[in-house]
Order: C-alpha cells, then structure tokens, then sequence
C-alpha cells in the first residue's frame, strides 16, 4: 500500500551497499524509518530529499518492517542555513531532539508546523539562540512538560522564589522549597526570558533582545530540563561545546 | 533442500559479503566448487594473507603490507600537501585523480545523530605532521554532506592552531552531467562556488 505524505527528514544512516534508512517527521504518521534504495549513487534522484532538516514531498510503500521511500520531490531544502556552520549544528540539534523524543507512528501536526516556523526563520532571518530555546519549549509544552515559571508550583505564592525544581518542573518559593541548594538558580531576566517563550510567537521573539548571560543560563536550564524529563542526552550538544572550544563556531 | 554441510558453511560465510545475497552466495559457492583446487586454495591463502598482512599504516593510516607504507615513502610526492580522508577507499579514488600528495586517513566513520564523538578521532598522528612543520595546505576530502563539514570545520581547527592553511574540495556538477537535472542544493552550490573563465 502506498501513501504520500510532506516530512521532515531528521536523520539519514547507512543501510547496505548503496541505501540509506532515512528518519522522517512525517505531517500525517509522525515519525517514521524508513529506506531509500539506491541513493548513494551519483545519478539518484531521491538523494537530495532525503538529506537531514529538507522539506520533502514523499511518495511511500508501507511495508511489513520498514516503509520503502519510492519517489521524492522537495519543497525546501533552507539553502541559507546550509551556509552556515552555526546553524546547520543549531538544526541538526532540533531534529535530534525530535528524533530522540517522538513516538513512532504518531502524529503530532503542532510541533510539525513548530519546526517548520523555526526552520524557515532561521533560513530567513539566521540564527538566533532564543528561537532554539522557543522550539525546545514548544516541544516541552506539546509532550506535556510544560514547567511552571509564574508562581509556586507548590503553594502558589509568586514572591520570595528560591529558584526552579526540576523533579516537580516548576518555580518554588523559599518556603516551600525543600532543599535550596537542589534548585536550578532561574532568577531576573532568564527567568523573564524562560516567561517569555511559553507564550510569545517567532515575531516577538525576533524585536527581544537579551544580554549573553542570561541566555547562556537560559541554554542550560533548558538543557537540564530536557535531559531530566526525557531522560536522553544529546549528542549535538556534545559536538557544539567540542566546536566551541576550539573556537570554530 | 538439504546441502552438505561444508558447501551450506561457504554459502553463509559468502553472504556476509557486502552485495551478497542467498542466491549470488550459492552462485559463486557452486563455482568455487568448480574451480580446480589449486586456484581454491590460491583464493583461500589470499583472503588469509590480506587479513594477516594488511594494516593501517602507522603515519597516514592508509591500508598497507610494509611500515610505512609505499607512499609514505615515496619521495617524489609534494611534502606540502596533507589529503585528509575518511576512509582508505577515498584515497584509492583520490589516487585515481593523479593527485601527488600525501595523506592522512580517518579510518573512522561519523554521525552527527549517533552517538558519537568528534574528539574519537586518532589524530595524534595528523598533529605529529601539521607539527613538523613541512604540511603547508591541509586539503579536507570529507564527503559534502553534514557529517562532512563539521568534521571539516573541527580538522580546521587544529590546522589553525599550526597555521597551516585548509581547503575543501569543491561542491558542483558532475561532469558530463546535466543541469536541467541537477538537485537544488548541488546547483546552488555549484552557482555560489563558479570561476571566472
């Protein structure tokens, strides 16, 4: 039985001699495996539709294991985002935390059209880590992670704060906060940033600005959130901190 | 059907083969059978004899018999130019291209996806040779795809810290290909990097 769907490619790796298995985000079947034969060859035509965050109109045959990719044609493939090293690692790491926290088989059409805002502006516009942190949000709030940042998550109380439990994912007050130390210190403005990105569209977004410091807090207070809720870690991650050290990116 | 137990045991060994299926496997075991013995065993001492004697090379990492190996050794190669690969099979294709200078091969495969590490990488032998001070040009042959370019910019690094200049083979068209049926992203990369004529 054959299906067409648009999708997101995620990942492509090796399979046999000349075939990859391709990781789609699909618009109607959510995440799916499945191989495109014959694309490490020169002359395919499939290749380009399948290379990691290209938008792509596919043509599938659903099969007892994997879905086999037949035909192709591509909608965008974020030529400006290919230029840039900083963006392409920013991109990849989307589609890793998509790959790594979407169910197989399962559609879920907000976070496609999500990912999709996020690509074209970071094409459009180039990157900016506070869209990176709105999409790891989006994705929060959409898996149902969505943490509480205006009051209490215990009592309520929006005053005397004692900074943010990740365990119960939320704001806890100096009262209630059973062991200070254990808390992640989200105060002042990535506190009012982290605000921000539950509610705000890519629009506002783009006119905030943000000094470093506070979006380097606000990087690893989304970073740990993510590892302790989806208990993964991610690899681009790794590879960015190795880049920057080297001062590449 | 049942087959004699050493005839079925060479199909399953043959099947492991890279493009090898149940029904090529049984195809060259039939003919293996064929052969005259001595050119069996010839076929067995030489599968036997790549495994033993074949080995990455010490300095560049290219498959060799001998320490180091013949290019390494060759003196008539531009000292200057450092080709760095991934695979061995690379440079067999690069050689092919009449390319004279040295090189250095990964011998390690990269996924960005997976989980991996950049700092995997053995470069202890490409630090030895940037650190000599005779490499004057790193020429970066990664495959054009993701994986390709950041190792690219990670290899970049470690030549800046030598000051040794880096380049990347070029993204294009195929020649002899046509353009009406180029992928978008081989064309614009082929538009962005054009020469003047």
């Amino acid at each position: 039985m054959y299906y067409r769907t648009r999708a997101i490619i995620l990942k492509n790796r090796d399979f046999k001699e000349t075939d990859k298995l391709v990781t789609i985000f699909s618009e109607s079947e959510g995440k799916v495996s499945a191989v495109a034969k014959g694309i490490k060859k020169p002359k395919s035509s499939l290749r380009v539709c399948v290379q990691p965050f290209c938008h792509s109109s596919l043509f599938l045959s659903r099969g007892k294991g994997l879905d086999l990719i037949t035909q192709g044609k591509i909608i965008d493939f974020y030529g400006n985002t290919r230029n840039d090293i900083n963006s392409i690692l920013h991109v990849v790491y989307m589609m890793e935390l998509l790959d790594k926290t979407l169910i197989d088989r399962v559609p879920v059409p907000g976070l496609y059209g999500t990912t999709l805002k996020v690509l074209a502006y970071i094409n459009e516009i180039g990157f900016n880590p506070l869209i990176i942190r709105y999409f790891e949000m989006r994705l929060l709030t959409i898996l149902g992670y969505k943490p509480v940042l205006n009051r209490c998550v215990f009592c309520g109380q929006t005053t005397g704060l004692a900074g943010f439990n990740l365990a119960e994912g939320g704001i806890v007050c100096n009262k209630c906060s059973p062991g200070a130390q254990s808390n992640f210190p989200l105060f002042g403005e990535s506190l009012a940033l982290a605000r921000l990105l539950t509610g705000a569209n890519l629009r506002t977004l783009s006119r905030v600005t943000a000094s470093a410091p506070a979006l380097k807090q606000l990087e690893i207070f989304m970073e740990k959130f993510l590892e302790y809720h989806l208990e993964r870690r991610f690899n681009l991650k790794n590879i960015m901190r190795i880049l920057k050290k080297n001062i590449i990116i | 059907m049942k087959l004699a137990r050493p005839l079925e045991n060479l199909i399953d060994q043959l099947i492991k083969l890279p493009t090898i299926g149940p029904k090529t496997a049984q195809r060259l075991a039939l003919y293996i059978l064929k052969i005259p013995e001595g050119e069996a065993r010839l076929l067995a001492q030489a599968i036997i004899d790549a495994r033993e004697k074949v080995f990455p090379c010490p300095r560049c990492g290219y498959l060799t018999d001998t320490d180091p190996c013949m290019i390494c050794r060759d003196v008539n190669r531009e000292k200057g130019v450092l080709c760095v690969a991934e695979e061995a099979k690379d440079i067999i294709a690069i050689e092919r291209t009449g390319f004279r200078g040295r090189y250095f091969v990964l011998n390690k495969e990269f996924n960005l996806m997976e989980d991996n590490n950049l700092e995997d990488f053995n470069i202890s032998g490409l630090r030895k040779m940037l650190v000599s001070g005779e490499i004057k040009e790193l020429v970066l042959a990664l495959n054009p795809d993701i994986d390709g370019e950041v190792i690219a910019r990670y290899l970049a690094g470690i030549a800046a810290e030598y000051e040794v200049k880096t380049t990347r083979l070029a993204h294009g068209l195929p020649v002899g290909g046509d353009i009406e049926y180029a992928d978008e992203i081989t064309l614009r990369m082929a538009i962005e990097g054009r020469k003047e004529i």
